[in-house]
Order: C-alpha cells, then structure tokens, then sequence
C-alpha cells in the first residue's frame, strides 16, 4: 500500500435541508494508486461530483476519512487543505472555467504565478505547444471554440504538475470529435507526466480508458471494476 | 506584496472590469481636490498679504483723526510712526471725472512692505519703494488712466488741488482684498490734504495710525491702548479707536475661509456620494466577475488570508492610482475655478499647501473603504467548492450593512470637510431627504409611464416594461440625475435669471442715483442744481452714523449684536416726521401730532418748560421689525445709541417694516426728529433721472448730465449710480455662481457614472435579452428603439423633477430672498428637459451600444 496516493476510508455526505438530512454519499471507500487513472460514474445526482469535491478537499465529509498522499485531509481545516491542495491537486472543468479577462497563455500560468513558481511564462507556452495551441497563446477564451478552451483547461492543469488531477465531466460541454480529441490529450499527458487522474464522467468511452471504474447510485459505491487492458497497458509501461 | 496581484490588476484593467470604479473614484477625487486647491491657495495668498495687510506692526484706526495722545505714546515707545487717510472722492480730468478711492499717506509709509510703483501702463519696470508719494504728487492705479483718457505727467483735480500724476501702482500693501476697494487708487501726499479741502466735518474718512518697532515696544503700547479703552468703558464713553494687530485680521479671515471652504466641499461631497454610488455599484458587478477568480485560486490552495490580501493589495492600487489620477485632473480643474475668481481677487497666489493633497487622498482611501471594500467583501469567504457547485450561493455582505457603510464613510467625509458633525448631519439629511422626495416623485412618474406603455406599439411598451421591471436601478439613475440637473438649474437660474428680473420688477419711478454726504450748508444749493435740472427727489434725509451700546442699561454683548446682520456694525441713523414711503408699521405708534404740534410750539416759542417736555417726547425711535427681532428688543425698551462717541437714550415706540425693494434710502433706525440735530448730519437723498445711460467698459457711469456739476460744485458729495450697484452685484452672482457651476459639472459627470454603473448592473441580463429577442426574429431597430424610449423616459422624468425642483427653490429665492413676486421660468423648464433627455440618450445609448451591436449567437456563448 505504500504506493497508495488516495485512500478513503467510510466517506459519508449529509446536507441539511428546509424538512431533513439529506444523505448523498453513504459509506464509500477505496484506494487509488500513484499514476492510476479512476472514473467515478453513475447516473445524474448519484453523488459523483459530491465525491469529487471531498477527494480533491474541496469540501468536508460528515463522517470518514480521506487519505491525499500522507496528509489526512479529514482532520485539516480549509487552510490546511488548501496547502495540500497547492502542493498536489490539479483541475479540469466541465464547463473549463478559463478567466475571461487573460489570455490562453495567462489563463495557463496563472496558477503557477499563485504558487510563486519561476518561469511561469515559458511552462505555459511549453503545454500549450503540447495541447496544440501555440499559436494562439494570445488568444482570450472568447476567441476559441469549445474543444480549444478545455485544451487550455488540460494545460493548465498539467502544467502544474500535480500528482493528482481532478477531471469533473471534463468533455461534457463538448461535441463527441472533440471530446474525443480532448480525452485523448487528456490521457496522453496523464502519461508523460505521472499523474494519478480521477475523474467523472457520464461517458462510457471515457470511462473505459481508465484503469479502475467506481460506480455510484444513490450515494453509494456499488462497484469498483479493474479494467483489465488497461492494466495490462500499463504494466506494460512500467515493465518498458 | 506580490507582483502577481499587480498582475491580476492589470489584467482586471485590461479586461474593462475595473474602469468604472477607477472613472468614479478619479471623479470623485478630481472635485475635492479642484475645490480644496482652489479655497487653499486663496486662502493662503490672502493670509500671506495680511501680514503686510496693515503695512505696519500695529495700527490705531479711527473714523476721526488720531489723538495726538496715541502719538506721543507711541514716540515715548520709541516706536516708528506713518499717518494714512483713506475716502472716496471724486477726480476730475478735463470734463472726465470718476469716483476715486484717495489715500493720503506720510512720507514714511508703508512701515512694513513696499508700493510697487512702475513708470507704464503695462506694469514694467516696477520698483519697490518704502516711502509715499512727494507734495504735489499723485500715484494711481494704471486703469485711471484709461477711465480718464490720462497719460503719466498729466495733472488731476483732486479736490482744489491740480497733481501730476507721476508713477502707477502696481501694488500697495494695505490695499485689502474686498469689493468695498472698488474706485481706482489714488495716493497723494498727507501734507496736500488739507489744500485739497476734500476733509469737511461729517467727511466719511478712515484715519490710520501705522506703527513699527521691537515686539517689546509694541506689546507695551498694546497694553497701553487696552487698559485706555477698559477705562473708557468703565466711564462708558464709547472708544474712537480701534487697535489692528495682523493677528486680528487673520483670526476674522481664517474664520470666513474656513466657512467658505466648508462650503465649497459640501456641495463637492454630493460629487462624492453619486460618485460613491457609482462605485458601489460598479464593484458589486466587479466581485461578480471575481467570483470565479477567488474560487480557481482557492481550488489552487491559496488561502483565505492570502485571497484577502490580494484584494487590499489590488484596492489600495486602485485607490492610489485614481487617487493620483483625480489630484492631476483636479490641479487642472482648480485653475478654472481661480480663472473664473480673478476678477475679484487680488492676490498673488502661493503653491498650495499638503493640505489639499491630504483631503484629496484620504478622500480617495475613504471612498475605497466605504464603498468598494463592502461589496468586495465576501470574496475571500467563497468556498473554493464553486468550481464544481457554480450554484453554490456566495455570502454577500447584506445590501443594508453595505448601505450603512457607504453613509458612515461619506457622514466621517462630510464631517471632517465642514468640520463640525451637526453640520454633516444636516446637510447630509437634508440631501437624503431630497433623494428620498425625488424617488417617490420619480416613483410616480414610473407607474405613470408604466400606464401609458400599454397602449403603445411594441418597442415602446417594451422600453416602458423595462423601466418598471427594473424599477429600482432606475430610481437610483432618475435620482441620482434629478438631483444634480436640479442643482445645476437652481445656480443656472440664479445666476442669468434672478437679476435680470429684479432689474425688471423695479418700479418705473425708481431712482437712478444716490446723494450721500452732502453737507447740511450744502443741501440748498444742491436742491436748486437738482431742480434747475428739473430732478425729482425723494425726502431728504439726514443721516449720522452710530451703533447701539445699551439696552435698557444692559450692555450689548458682541454676540447679541453679532444676531442681528443689519445693527452689528456701524449705522446709519436718520431723524423726520414722516414715516417713509414703503414703511409700515407693524407695532407701537409713528409719533403723532402732539409732538409735531410741540415741535412748532418750540421752533416759535422755545420757552425752558416746553423744551422739557419736548425732550422726553422727543426721546423715541422706531425699528425696523427684522433687526428688532435678531436683536431681541420689545417696545418700551430704552436702547443707548453712541454717535461720534456722544452718547443719548431713546425709547423704542414703533417697529416698522421696510420695503428695501423701493430703493429709497432705507433705514434700520429713524429718530424722532430733533434728537439727531446736534451731531452735524449730512444728508442723503435719492435721485430720479430717467434711465441712465452706461460707459464703456469699466468706466463708472455717472453721466446723467448733473452729475459732473455736481460733482464739481460739491466734491465731498458722493453721487452713486443704481446701474453701477446693480452691475456689482450682478458680477459678485455671476462669478460666484460661474465656480459653482463648474463643480456641479463634476458632480453632473458622477450623476452619469451612476447611470453608467447601473446600465452595468443589469448588462449581462439585457445582453441576454435582447440575444434572445433577436434569435426570435426581432429586428436591431426594435431594441434600439426600446433602448431609446427607455432613456429618453428616464431623461425627460429627470428632467422635469430637476426643473420642478429648481423652480420651487427659486420660487422661494424670489419671494422670500429677493422679495420679488413670484415668476415662472420656462427657459429653465425647456434646458432641464432638453439636457436631461439628450445627457441620459446619449450617454446610455453609449454604454448600451455592445448589446446592440454584438450578434446575438455570441452574447450567449458570452454568457454560458
């Protein structure tokens, strides 16, 4: 277990609302390994993005805990999360969240502008490259189609070089080519740059190209599958 | 700090987020820092001159010459002396003649100081001197020369004497800086003035006495002087002499300064408000469009601390480059204000003090805190879980805590600019209570319109849905413009209306002129030139001047008399049988015929009994009701009057009222007549000579055909024309209401960023709109068109509350200020409305014009 970089251990969410508790996760745990890649699915307001939000501490579970690495999230206050949060996790949005007032190469250094990092400027244009859009680093957000936002989103994400991304329904805004085009970017920088990927999607096709898929229904985690292939890419990799 | 918050900065900059907060804050700080340099630097160029203003250390000032008592003393001081008479008169060149302002100085003066004298009209070569003018020498102002077509070398008439004119005055020290220094200069030689005969008894002159010396010898003569006059009090004789110190002077200006400032920034600090209002507004749209920012950069793992940071960082920016910005655009503004003020000051003008500077910039800080930092508040609190749950709700500082914060900063503004709170606190109620009348009137205008737009065709209805619907912004944009086209309609009217009709409402009758100082062996003579010239006059008056010292034994305070406007000074006083035209009387009885029947009795008989009783009955004066209210004075009080420092009782036995407007000479105190026979009066009248005719130019006009006979015969007389009053008066308005003016046009401008600001608030849902209603097949014009009647309505509402407004105020100005009868004005009426609708169109079509002109397709894609 040594290798383990996420561990959630009996995660419950309960809102309150006007009439009662609202329970929206129940008893979830599992494991994820370093450079693993995980899909979380499940039909609409099963609790998916509820459990996005507590792994990558975004919010607090009721009950449970939640292992990033060697830190305890559960047992950390926001400010704390938030240091775990700088020093580990990335983001990719479904609907991008790009700034529109910078640029595609500001919107992309930004976060290591945040985090005080040298050569911000140059990382950025490296990823951009890397996602195809190096000719339009001056671009703003309202001057690139869909598929090309959430292409700055990717790079944006890796450029910090997280261990861990948090993908939320990352081609859900997007047309089937292009959410193809972007899952495959996606993956393929998941690769080179070891990062464990976790993410939500409705899409099967995406799904599948992750190596573990949890499933969520009503709040509960009712499967967790290994996909095989993609193991067995993998290990190829690590033999490699 | 971090450079990455001047980066986001920038980049909120560039992204246009930030410019209407940075235009309100710059406005806002561009009209104090215009209207504080502006009263600074007067005030300081005034200040700066009282320190030579008396030419001297210390002066002893009288309306009759020094005792030579002050003189010896001030000799046994070993203190250095110089002597001054100043009074008006006329001087003659050829047939030319105007009213002058004659000084007569010694050889020694100024003590402290120098005239600078040149030897052209164009000022050049000026010399500084520390002596007066020689024997039979005159140095006047360089514009006598050209009221009198005169060069240098030429002789006036100064009284019986003939002077050369040998130098111009470029600058004299004590020259003073009021309206009352009207008549040119000219100085002449103390040792001329009694050939020139110009000195009469009852001759209104102000002598001087000038001292210089050690501070040791002065503040020895100072107690001298003091422990006299605390003598002459206790023997209750009245002082003839007043002591000047510069300190004197200063503490009197200093006090009228620091009211004149205060005034000046109270009508900035409504530039202030709309302008806080602006910014309120637009930094609520500016958090809006920060949400995303603070919840990405939390997700990231920046702290709440640092988020907070990051905001002060970024408001202090703002807040130091508007800052900046507004003292430029300011220090510009202020030269137009001291542009439009030259005319009436004459004053060499020092650089401004820190003062305005510091006003300017805590100005500028305050605003930020006030009205930026409440709506920016809640942006560190944002849970960086709203990168996933964009519905999360953000926990906005509550509108009325936001509200609170706004009025406390601009009551703490207000406050320190007047520098008293109860002043703040009225004048900030009473301009809330004037927004909160406007909103309900506006209101009503709404549900009005809202009314008529039913019956309209399908732009014009949608226009009016919409000024309903957002019913609230609206009221904000028609007060916040009502108000300020309404102050500017007010000083608009006041200054090209007001007098015009004053002028008009004059009755036909009116007099043109009026005789002063004509001496008593002098008025026969006078009537007889009067009527060779078949002249109506009215009564002649004879008048002595005098103040009240006791009531009912008691005396008057300073602070008592200082109630009443009219009495706090020197008065004049007149005695006669009749009650004047235009005087009511309103209490008590006019004295009647008894001692009208005794006064016969006297001037036939004269016998010692009937004097006595004759002067009991003779001992009575009527009041005018206004002063005899400020001063608190009931009938049947004795009142001690001082003339020429005699003094005499009198019982108060009718209070009349007074109709100034006549233009007769009008007076606060009439004396029963015979009391006022022993103190030598001149006498006044007025005279009736058709319409006047003007000169040109600067030129005083007294060119009704007596006047240069009159003049020449009787040259201690002083001949005043109506016109030339009036023409004073009507540029003191005008400029005064030129500066005004001016700031309300600043003011107006933060009235547009208000509008500015609320087209904002409800952008993105207008965008939205309108993307729709053009995806549904309506046509550009349509929208345009409802745009249009949306602001033209909210122009034209604006409008006609502002001008409503302005003439109710000036409805009051007239009858209660002016005491004319009451006028309406629909020049003001048709400026208001046009203004309000072409200002509002424009500008909101302006800041409308990108939900027009961006295609509908992309304003949605904007707002996904």
């Amino acid at each position: 277990m040594s290798d383990t970089i996420l561990s959630v251990r009996s995660v419950s969410k309960t809102v309150r609302t006007a009439n009662h508790d609202l329970t929206i996760l129940h008893d979830v745990s599992f494991d994820i390994r370093q450079s693993q890649s995980l899909a979380i699915v499940g039909p609409s307001g099963a609790g998916k993005s509820t459990l996005l939000g507590l792994l990558a501490g975004l919010d607090e579970p009721s009950a449970g805990d939640i292992w990033l690495g060697e830190h305890q999230i559960t047992a950390m206050g926001e400010e704390g999360r938030a240091k775990v949060r700088a020093q580990l996790v990335g983001f990719v949005f479904q609907t991008f969240q790009l700034l529109g007032s910078l640029t595609a190469l500001e919107n992309v250094a930004l976060p290591m502008e945040l985090a005080g990092q040298k050569g911000a400027q140059d990382r950025a244009r490296e990823y951009l490259d890397k996602v195809g859009l190096g000719q339009r680093v001056t671009h703003y957000p309202k001057q690139l189609s869909g598929g090309e936002q959430q292409r700055v989103a990717v790079a944006r994400a890796f450029a910090c070089s997280p261990k861990l991304l948090f993908a939320d329904e990352p081609t859900g805004n997007l047309d089937q080519a292009t959410g193809a085009k972007v899952s495959d970017l996606l993956f393929e920088l998941n690769e080179q740059s070891n990062t464990t990927l976790i993410l939500v999607t409705h899409e099967a096709r995406l799904a599948d190209r992750c190596q573990t898929t949890i499933t969520i229904d009503g709040g509960r985690l009712i499967s967790q599958v290994e996909n095989r292939e993609q193991v067995a890419v993998t290990n190829a990799r690590a033999i490699a | 700090m971090n450079w990455i918050d001047f980066k986001l900065l920038y980049r909120d900059w560039r992204g246009g987020q930030l410019s209407l907060v940075i235009s309100a804050l710059v406005l806002a700080v561009t009209v104090v820092t215009a209207v504080s340099l502006f009263a600074d630097r007067v005030e300081r160029g005034i200040r700066q001159q009282i320190s030579q203003f008396l030419a001297a250390d210390l002066a002893v000032r009288g309306g009759i010459e020094i005792d030579q008592e002050y003189r010896l003393k001030a000799e046994s001081e070993g203190i250095t002396t110089a002597d001054t008479a100043s009074f008006r008169s006329m001087v003659f060149a050829g047939d030319k003649n105007h009213l002058a302002a004659v000084k007569a100085v010694s050889f020694s003066y100024p003590l402290r100081g120098k005239i600078e004298l040149s030897d052209n009209v164009r000022g050049r070569n000026v010399e500084s001197l520390s002596n007066g003018p020689a024997q039979g020498e005159a140095w006047v102002e360089p514009r006598l020369l050209n009221l009198l077509n005169l060069e240098i070398g030429d002789t006036i008439e100064v009284g019986y004497l003939s002077l050369a004119i040998t130098r111009l005055i470029v600058n004299e020290p004590d020259r003073g800086t009021g309206f009352g220094a009207a008549g040119a200069r000219v100085m002449i030689s103390l040792s001329d003035l009694p050939e020139s005969k110009l000195i009469r008894p009852g001759s209104r002159v102000t002598y001087r006495l000038l001292m210089q010396g050690d501070e040791r010898s002065i503040e020895n003569y100072k107690a001298w002087f003091d422990n006299k006059e605390a003598k002459r009090k206790a023997g209750n004789a009245e002082p003839h002499y007043r002591l000047l110190t510069p300190q004197d002077s200063e503490e009197q200006l200093g006090e009228t300064f620091a009211r004149g400032r205060s005034f000046l920034l109270l009508s900035g600090t409504i530039g202030v408000l709309l302008a806080g209002l602006a910014m309120a507004l637009a930094s609520h749209r500016y958090a809006g469009r920060l949400t995303d920012q603070v919840a990405l950069m939390k997700a990231w793992g920046q702290s709440s601390a640092v988020v907070r940071r990051s905001q002060f960082v970024r408001l202090l920016m703002i807040a130091l480059v508007s800052s900046l910005l507004g003292m430029f655009i300011g220090w510009l503004a202020h030269y137009f204000l001291l542009e439009i003020a030259r005319g009436f000051l004459n004053v060499e003008l020092p650089s401004p003090s820190w003062r305005p500077w510091f006003v300017a910039s805590v100005t500028g800080m305050v605003c930020v805190l006030g009205f930026a930092l409440p709506a920016l508040w809640h942006l560190p609190t944002i849970a960086p879980l709203k990168v996933l749950r964009r519905d999360l709700p953000t926990s906005l500082v509550s509108q009325s805590k936001r509200l609170w914060v706004g009025v406390l900063a601009l009551f703490a503004l207000t406050a320190w600019y007047s520098g008293s709170v109860v002043t703040a606190a009225l004048f900030l109620g009473a301009l809330f209570a004037l927004f909160g009348v406007c909103a309900l009137v506006a209101l009503q205008f709404l549900r009005l319109v809202k009314g008529l737009g039913a019956w309209q065709g399908s732009f014009v209805r949608l226009g009016l849905a919409n000024l309903w619907r957002r019913r609230s912004q609206t009221l904000v944009q028609l007060v916040a413009f009502a108000t300020t086209l309404m102050l500017l309609l007010i000083v608009t009217g006041m200054r090209t209306n007001l007098i015009s009709e004053w002028e008009a409402q004059l009755p036909d009758d009116t007099p043109s002129h009026f005789l002063f100082n004509v001496a008593d062996k002098e008025v026969d003579a006078v009537r007889s030139l009067l009527d060779e010239n078949q002249l109506k006059t009215t009564e002649w008056y004879p008048m002595v001047r005098g103040r009240l010292v006791e009531i009912n034994g008691e005396t008057i305070t300073r602070e008592r008399l200082a109630r009443s406007g009219g009495l706090s000074r020197e008065v004049n006083f007149t005695q006669t049988f009749y009650l004047p035209d235009g005087n009511k009387i309103t209490d008590g009885q006019w004295w009647n015929k008894d001692t009208e029947n005794l006064a016969d009795i006297e001037t036939q008989l004269n016998p010692k009994g009937v004097q006595e009783t004759l002067n009991s009955l003779m001992q009575q004066f009527s009041m005018e009701s206004d002063v005899a209210t400020e001063l608190g004075v009931n009938l049947g009080d004795v009142i001690t009057f001082s003339v020429g420092g005699l003094t005499f009782n009198a019982r108060l036995t009718s209070i009349r009222t007074v109709n100034w407007q006549n233009m007769n000479p009008n007076f606060y105190i009439i004396f029963h007549p015979g009391l006022l026979d022993k103190y030598a009066p001149n006498w006044v009248t007025a005279v009736k000579a058709g319409t006047p005719i003007r000169a040109e130019g600067d030129a005083l006009s007294q060119q009704a055909p007596f006047v240069a006979e009159m003049v020449q015969r009787f040259p201690t007389a002083i001949v005043l024309e109506l016109t030339d009053v009036v023409s004073r008066i009507r540029e003191v308005i005008s400029r005064v209401t030129q500066g005004l003016e001016l700031i309300l046009l600043l003011v107006l401008a933060c009235g547009a960023m208000v509008l500015f600001a609320s087209i904002s608030v409800s952008f993105d849902e207008r965008l939205r709109e309108n993307a729709i209603l053009r995806t549904l097949g309506s046509s550009k014009n349509v929208i345009l068109g409802a745009l249009a009647v949306e602001y033209v309505t909210l122009g034209l509402v604006s409008g006609v509350i502002a001008s409503a407004g302005a003439e109710i105020v000036l409805y009051f100005v007239q009858t209660k200020v002016f005491d004319l009868s009451a006028q309406w004005h629909p020049s003001l009426w048709l400026l208001g409305i046009f203004s309000g609708v072409v200002l509002i169109t424009v500008l909101g079509l302006m800041r409308s014009r990108e939900i027009i002109t961006v295609p509908p397709l992309e304003s949605l894609r904007r707002l996904a």
